[in-house]
């Protein structure tokens, strides 16, 4: 348990990606098998079943202590948890010893089955070989709250590290049905089997910005024009009987969403097909947080596929039917695509919105200032002659995003933090007019030149009107430019909307607040059609 | 023992005040003659006419509040008679030269703790029970969710930490304040390990504790002209005010942490934008405090600043005469105050 210990506590330390991959490659080199499955497990999401509440933990520790119900309750105001307050009140154990997480747990699922009394004995006697970090992870584990959970990639990329297994086998065999009883270490890392080579996802095709004009690009009738979404690509492979949709980073999300292997289960066998995932709102792709939270959802029901329906949107074939074509010229590859999506009926699979090339660049590129208009961000521009995956210079994909919005704010609220992971800095609350007062629109980090930090300090020193803790409100006189690429409805914040992806442009200092536009002149502009 | 004289000590507003000496214990307010627990400056503060505290406290508060001020060196254990009141100071173990004070008038003892701490350390004069009817104690830590882990296995986790560092090419910086929590770490860190820097507010605090003979490693202040590369593999010890500052951007990738009694609860490391928190406190825990009263035999008890309230309550369950009483005291200043800590500092 101490190791696990280390473990949780490098990982709380850590909420981003690489810290924590590098927490559990050291915990994987040092713990056993058994350990390692469990770890697994647990930070997957596969929680031990309840054995007692954490009232019922509670009570016996007050029990124990002999402490008076009031001062248990004054201590658990000052700690915050439950879990914690009981870990902490008991005594220093007489006696600490190093039990396996493994052995643990299956102490754990053998109090499940015992009677009252011998729970509380069992428990009782737990808490006197741990200290109070150790007892704080039991607590949490016996009364099933042990939430702490680390992202299905993260977890791949530090048993790769470990195992040498390459990480789309790792995801393969972590996505079937498993319990941690009968799991072994072993059989998750036996060398790759042919069976799993044959939905391995294939390299996507890159795609890259392009910065110069449209017409760069030579004669527009050498090129596909896509409308370009904000959505996670996949590659969707149909093998078997089964269907394997693969991100970028090799996580296998397709027990994440059911309605995308359902509508795909018709495909012709030994299928590869690459595109998006959206969220379909009123029939259009949502913005990107839309899908994000999709895949944040572990346990997908109904009510969140009718609520939040994933579209797949199809982008190319690379393989039909058995027949690998990722050398045939795009133009003939989007036909399979087109003739796939026309065959399957079904809201949840479309083929990716073809836009024949106009006569001339200008009017494409009149298509492209009206992007967002149709909810897209801007166009694909693809080689019809292209290969999938090729390198040379023909089969480039691009994208062209459509220009970003500018609108003029007022600083509302400055405050001074230390964030982790940007450094210390201000972070200014900017809003606009509704009707005859200010509300707040966005709240955002600026940007650290030596000049706006100054500009900010000599502000809030001359015009602080009042103080929240680290927060300052100012006289709303400061004005900055602000770049963004839409606006969000969000009936959660004050001002109705939220603005995709907003940046601190430039310091206005000679604008007057009053010239500013209002809330209502955003919104109509910018959130039509949502 | 059973208190005759209910009126030996009491709680003016200046502060702690014996009426047939005249005289203050760590009064906040200025007057004419006061005797200081030890140097943290919600204890000793200025102005006052005449300070009367321990050899090694004085030292440290001729270095805090000047050279002009007035002071008697009483050292532990002597006596000092005020107008038929004996005074006298008692190791407190909080920091070095820290102390009780015990008070004797007409067979009536009373104690006053001031901070303290039970557990033993490389340089403060242990904690010494002193028996009385009366005891005026702390209760900074007074819950029973707090109980300190062994000394040894903290600093275990520091060296650790420190090694990490090392490791992963960082400098790891080490919030502690200046007075006291700073060289006890030096006195128990391993100098075999890398080189120790401290931060200038810390060094003259060290010189002050050599002089008087404590052993503490060598040392290096940082400055202005120190590159990232001199600090390759250091551990610098810093007031906590200087972690956000701009001084330690300069530094390269730098590990923070903090060592402190708060850091026992995962709220409040949570709350802190330091990366690592070391549960270690110069005060006594709940068991501690606990241990402290029933050692000094006292019927009746006071208790001051910290969880005073549910600290009284609960020995008045087990049967003592307890009350809290509302003093200025902070004991060990919570990480987040940075306005109003022991350590009034500018960063380099
Ligand atoms: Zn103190
Ligand atoms: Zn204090």
């Amino acid at each position: 348990m101490r190791q696990f210990h280390e473990l949780v506590r490098q990982l709380e330390q850590h909420p981003d990606g690489d810290g924590r991959v590098k927490a559990l490659i050291r915990y994987f080199h040092s713990a056993s098998d058994q350990d390692t499955i469990w770890a697994i497990a647990l930070l997957s999401g596969k929680r031990p079943k309840r054995v007692v509440s954490i009232n019922q933990l509670s009570s016996w520790a007050i029990e124990i202590t002999g402490f008076p119900l009031w001062l248990f309750k004054e201590s658990h105001r000052q700690v915050g948890d439950l879990a914690e307050t009981v870990a902490r009140l008991l005594p220093h154990p007489k006696s600490r010893e190093d039990i396996s997480l493994a052995e643990w747990l299956r102490l754990i699922s053998c109090w499940g089955a015992a009677a009252f009394e011998e729970q509380q004995e069992s428990i009782g006697l737990a808490w006197d070989q741990l200290d109070a970090d150790e007892r704080y992870l039991l607590n949490k584990l016996v009364s099933g709250g042990f939430r702490l959970r680390v992202k299905p990639v993260d977890l791949i990329q530090a048993l790769e590290v470990v195992s040498g297994v390459p990480q789309y086998v790792l995801a393969i065999r972590l996505a079937e049905k498993w319990h941690p009883q009968t799991m072994t270490l072993k059989w998750l890392t036996e060398p790759e089997t042919p069976e799993e080579a044959r939905v391995k996802p294939m390299p996507f095709h890159p795609i890259q910005t392009l910065n110069s004009d449209l017409s760069s690009l030579g004669n527009p009738e050498d090129w596909w024009i896509e409308e370009q979404w904000e959505g996670i690509p996949v590659q969707l492979i149909r093998q078997d009987k089964r269907v394997y949709l693969w991100t970028t980073d090799h996580q296998l999300v397709t027990p994440l969403f059911p309605e995308t292997e359902e509508a795909c289960s018709e495909l012709p066998k030994e299928t590869v097909l690459e595109g998006i995932l959206v969220v379909l709102q009123h029939d259009k792709p949502g913005p990107l947080d839309q899908i994000q939270s999709r895949m944040d959802c572990q346990h997908v029901t109904r009510r969140i596929i009718h609520d939040k329906p994933v579209c797949f949107i199809v982008k190319d074939c690379l393989v039909w039917k058995g027949k690998n074509i990722r050398n045939v010229p795009f133009s003939q590859r989007i036909q399979h695509v087109q003739s796939i999506c026309s065959s399957i009926d079904s809201h949840f699979i479309r083929c990716s919105l073809l836009k024949e090339p106009g006569p001339d660049w200008t009017s494409i590129e009149d298509h492209l200032a009206a992007a967002r208009e149709r909810h897209g961000v801007g166009l694909e521009l693809k080689q019809r002659n292209g290969n999938h995956g090729g390198e040379s210079i023909a089969d480039v994909w691009w994208k062209k995003r459509v220009d970003p919005l500018l609108m003029e704010m007022v600083v509302l609220y400055v405050e001074w933090g230390g964030r982790k992971s940007t450094g210390p800095g201000y972070e200014l609350t900017l809003g606009l007019w509704d009707v005859d007062a200010f509300v707040p629109v966005m709240k955002k980090a600026i940007g650290m030149t030596a000049e706006d930090m100054d500009r900010i300090k000599d502000h809030v020193k001359e015009h602080t009107l009042e103080r929240f803790g680290p927060v300052r409100q100012v006289v709303p006189n400061l004005v900055y430019t602000i770049i963004f690429e839409g606006v969000n409805v969000s009936l959660r914040h004050k001002s109705g909307i939220t603005l995709k992806n907003p940046r601190i442009h430039e310091c206005k200092e000679a604008m007057d607040v009053a010239d500013l536009l209002p809330l209502s002149v955003l919104k109509k502009r910018f959130t039509q059609g949502i | 023992m059973t208190s005759t004289n209910p009126d030996l000590l009491v709680f003016s507003p200046k502060g702690i005040y014996c009426p047939p000496a005249d005289v203050y214990i760590d009064p906040w307010k200025p007057v004419s003659r006061a005797l200081i627990t030890h140097a943290h400056s919600d204890h000793a503060r200025s102005g006052h006419g005449e300070y009367v505290c321990t050899p090694l406290t004085a030292a440290v508060l001729k270095h805090r509040l000047g050279k002009k001020i007035r002071i008697s060196e009483l050292p532990f254990g002597q006596k000092l008679n005020v107008d038929g009141v004996q005074f006298s100071f008692h190791p407190a173990g909080h920091i070095p030269g820290s102390a009780q004070v015990r008070v004797a008038y007409r067979g009536e003892i009373w104690v006053v703790t001031g901070d303290y701490k039970l557990e033993p350390d490389p340089i403060s004069e242990p904690f010494e029970s002193v028996r009385c009817h009366t005891l005026i104690t702390e209760s900074t830590f007074g819950l029973p969710v707090y109980q300190w882990a062994r000394s040894e296995s903290v600093i275990a986790e520091i060296h650790q930490w420190w090694r990490d560092c090392q490791d992963e090419g960082r400098l790891a910086v080490l919030a502690a304040y200046s007075l006291g929590k700073a060289q006890r770490l030096l006195s128990e860190l391993d100098p075999g390990q890398g080189p120790l820097f401290t931060h200038e507010t810390i060094e003259p605090v060290n010189a002050l504790f050599r002089a008087a003979g404590l052993a503490l490693p060598s040392t290096t202040t940082v400055n202005a002209s120190h590159q990232q590369t001199d600090l390759k593999g250091a551990l610098l010890i810093a007031p906590p005010a200087v972690l956000n500052s701009d001084w330690l951007q300069r530094m390269g990738p730098v590990s923070d942490a903090m060592a402190s009694g708060w850091m026992a609860l995962r709220g409040t490391r949570r709350q802190r934008t330091s990366e690592r928190g070391f549960a270690l406190s110069d005060h006594a825990d709940w068991p501690g405090l606990l241990n402290a009263v029933r050692e000094s035999g006292a019927q009746r008890v006071l208790v001051t600043h910290g969880f005073a309230a549910p600290f009284a309550r609960y020995l008045r369950e087990i049967g003592l005469d307890a009350r809290d009483v509302e003093t200025r005291f902070q004991g060990e200043p919570q990480p987040e105050d940075t306005t109003n800590t022991v350590d009034q500092i500018n960063p380099v």
